[in-house]
């Protein structure tokens, strides 16, 4: 999985125990698909992403809820890439998101 | 300290503008500089103050020459000269080339640092740092029969189904050497005393007065590659989308509010226009063939997407 970003490559961020996390959508990030891509803004610092076609597929599945675990099982469904490298390269792009802001680790106590 | 000199008028070159008021003091502001200072953009020697309180004037300085304070809500503009020196095109290239976008861009349109041509009633959008070659690459259009629109600011409104593209007025700037090769013999006054660019604007066929047109293509200009070749290629949705932006005039770059907007803008441009990205030798010799590859690919999209609608 590329990690999408043309802002500058997102650095790898560390994947360590998110694989069973889910996650939200910060309130300061802005999206708006171009093209079959689509451009993050997020509103604290002013910074602009460009998420590729997996990255928007990737972005889909957070904003429904998805954990990592599941929008691993979807990109070897749909891409066919080995299990081990899909989800080494997904923890990595949820770890990038995280890093940058532009997506929250939800609060399940507080879900019911 | 005083001016000896009385107050100038001004006006802005722009309609939408024209109900702005722009005064001119006698003598430097005593404390203008209240704020935080906005980041700095590429485009000149020019620092943005962001007021300290909603209901209080930006200010804008232009190098160590003028400053402006800028009064959104009573639409006003007080221009501060600060060195005695000051030249009338000075002043004019500060209020057409710096105040006048960032103060269109308040108004909702995208405001893009960008030339525009015009190729057989299309608008074609030349974009790129400053430097890049949008002045030379639109004077190139000029000897290909081509109208330049303007060199630095374009206005970009859509319309249903279709983006409108004006620029500011009908500005072109080069370089000495620019001038020299494209319009040797030509006479032309330096466009600010801070600046070498000389204003050519009397040279290109003018396209102030003409209503909007259509936007047909985007070229952003890249550095030359190492193949010493002219290359285009398609940008991406994402890439193109953040380019627009990132070349688009904003009054406060920290407004998140105007940042969605000129996000939401740059977006539907990016899905409606063909955006490429073109490299080239920098080259004298080459400029005729970068203006034909362009007017080529811009054609040739046109007739494609005629035959698509006879056909659809």
């Amino acid at each position: 999985v590329d990690n999408n970003d043309t802002k500058g490559v997102i650095p790898p961020g560390s994947p360590d125990n998110i694989a069973c996390d889910r996650f939200k959508v910060s309130s300061d990030t802005v999206v708006t698909e171009v093209g079959g891509e689509a451009v993050l803004l997020n509103l604290k610092d002013g910074t602009y992403y460009g998420l590729r076609q997996t990255g928007v597929f990737i972005w889909r599945m957070l904003e429904e809820g998805a954990d990592a675990i599941s929008i691993t099982e979807a990109i070897v469904g749909r891409y066919g890439l080995a299990e081990p490298e899909a989800e080494r390269d997904v923890q990595a792009f949820l770890a990038s998101l995280l890093g940058r802001g532009l997506i929250e680790q939800a609060d399940l106590a507080g879900s019911g | 300290m005083k001016f000896a000199r009385p107050p100038e008028v001004f006006s802005f070159p722009v309609r939408e503008l024209s109900d702005w008021s722009i005064e001119t003091s006698m003598c430097p502001p005593e404390r203008p500089l209240v704020g935080a200072a906005l980041p700095r953009d590429d485009r000149g020697p020019v620092r943005v103050w962001k007021p300290e309180r909603d209901s209080s004037p930006f200010f804008l300085q232009f190098a160590d020459l003028i400053g402006a304070s800028i009064d959104t809500g009573r639409k006003s503009v007080r221009l501060w000269p600060l060195d005695k020196s000051l030249s009338r095109n000075t002043v004019e290239h500060f209020l057409y080339d710096h105040v006048a976008p960032r103060l269109l861009a308040e108004g909702g349109p995208l405001v893009l640092h960008a030339a525009a041509v015009d190729i057989q009633g299309l608008l074609v959008a030349l974009l790129g740092p400053s430097g890049a070659g949008k002045s030379t690459l639109s004077a190139g259009f000029q000897k290909q029969g081509c109208s330049v629109l303007g060199d630095d600011a374009l206005s970009v409104r859509f319309q249903p189904g279709e983006h409108f593209g004006s620029s500011l007025y009908p500005s072109l700037r080069l370089l000495p050497d620019s001038v020299s090769h494209l319009f040797p013999g030509g006479n032309f006054t330096s466009i600010a005393q801070y600046s070498i660019k000389r204003d050519v604007r009397e040279a290109i066929s003018h396209g102030w007065e003409r209503p909007p047109t259509r936007v047909s293509a985007i070229f952003f200009l890249e550095p030359p590659g190492e193949t010493g070749r002219i290359t285009v290629r398609d940008m991406g949705g994402a890439e193109a989308c953040i380019g627009l932006v990132e070349n688009s005039f904003a009054l406060d770059p920290t407004n998140v509010f105007r940042a969605q907007e000129r996000l939401r803008c740059a977006a539907a441009l990016t899905n409606a226009a063909r955006i490429y990205a073109i490299a080239y030798p920098r080259d004298y010799a080459f400029l005729a063939e970068v203006c034909q590859r362009i007017i080529k690919e811009v054609i040739s999209h046109q007739i494609t997407k005629q035959e698509a609608g006879f056909c659809g």
